[in-house]
């Protein structure tokens, strides 16, 4: 399946999406100008997984965002929904690691909301 | 010398209020980025906690962006709204001041957000921040309907809001946050 890679910029994350390799990231600060538009690619990434036959074998996805807007939380929510999908449905094993900073109390607390809402267990990973 | 004056005495007020950050004019998604910068810069070199830091900051990006995404678009270049923002340091801690114009056709959602923020405890906001992630909808101005609930709980609640008719088009909307400081602690 296609790797999707979108490159860093100060105001959106660092992400890889590449199954092959087995390489599933996202790192920075994210609060894109147009959210629909940013986050359009990589949802249909995920919806794409669907289709490919999955490896039982587990994949971690990392999030290591320092910070995202309210508008994007939506969407890193919606990633989890699909993930959660993907995992139940299709016999992926993706495994979400909630990577944050040692001190940042306030985004270790929303990996554990994410966490609660979806319903798919985090690793959390303090750096 | 008169104009001079009054360039002067708007300096000296922001100065005595402390305003470390002031902008007016118009609110682009660049204008942002700048405001952005100079602010997170400003905040860094303060020496406060990097909680304190990072929730300035996080407070900082939703009112910034309710102002581009809910001010009156300029007639010349729609991407582009009018504002007033100030970011101030008080004793406790620091002070968002924000203004926007906002068309009256477009404010039954607002004051709909003001009356929940208004009404409902932490607590509560939390759940309807939790409820609007689990079900909520992008709306077409490309926000989530959380920005203000987001930046009450942030903010511990102390927040408050003036929304009042400019002309029967048009109204004006106030916002003021307070961030206070963490106490600065020695990590055991």
């Amino acid at each position: 399946m296609n790797a999707l890679k979108i490159e860093k910029t100060t105001y959106t994350p660092d992400v890889i999406l590449d199954i092959d390799n087995k390489e599933l990231s996202f790192r920075g600060e994210c609060r894109p100008e147009n959210v629909s538009t940013y986050f359009t690619p990589i949802v249909d990434w995920f919806e794409n997984l669907k289709s490919i036959p999955p490896t039982s074998e587990k994949i971690p996805v990392a999030f290591n965002l320092d910070y995202f807007n309210s508008s994007s939380a939506k969407y890193i929510m919606d990633i989890f929904f699909l993930i959660s999908d993907i995992n139940k449905d299709f016999g992926y094993n993706l495994e979400i690691v909630w990577e944050y900073d040692e001190d940042d109390e306030d985004v270790y607390e929303a990996g554990v909301e994410f966490q609660d809402l979806s319903g798919v267990m985090f690793t959390f990973k303090s750096l | 010398m008169k104009e001079s004056n009054t360039t002067y005495k708007m300096f000296e007020t922001m100065k005595q209020h402390k305003a470390m950050v002031t902008y007016h004019g118009e609110f682009t998604f660049e204008s942002i980025n700048n405001i952005l910068l100079y602010a997170r810069r400003d905040i860094q070199m303060r020496n406060v906690q990097k909680r304190t830091s990072r929730k300035v900051y996080a407070i900082l990006v939703e009112a910034l962006e309710n102002i581009l995404r809910h001010g009156v678009e300029k007639e010349y270049n729609t991407r582009t709204t009018d504002g007033v923002f100030i970011l101030y340091k008080t004793d406790q801690g620091f002070t968002i001041k924000t203004g926007n114009l906002i068309k009256n056709e477009d404010i039954s959602k607002l004051k709909a957000e003001i009356k929940l923020v208004s009404e409902k405890n932490i607590t509560q906001l939390k759940e309807a921040y939790r409820e609007q992630l689990r079900n909520g909808a992008i709306s077409n101005k490309g926000g989530a309907g959380i920005g203000l609930i987001d930046m009450a709980i942030k903010a511990n609640k102390d927040l408050t809001f003036n929304l009042f008719e400019t002309d029967p088009d048009t109204s004006f909307f106030e916002l003021t946050i307070n961030i206070h400081q963490e106490e600065d602690t020695i990590a055991a």
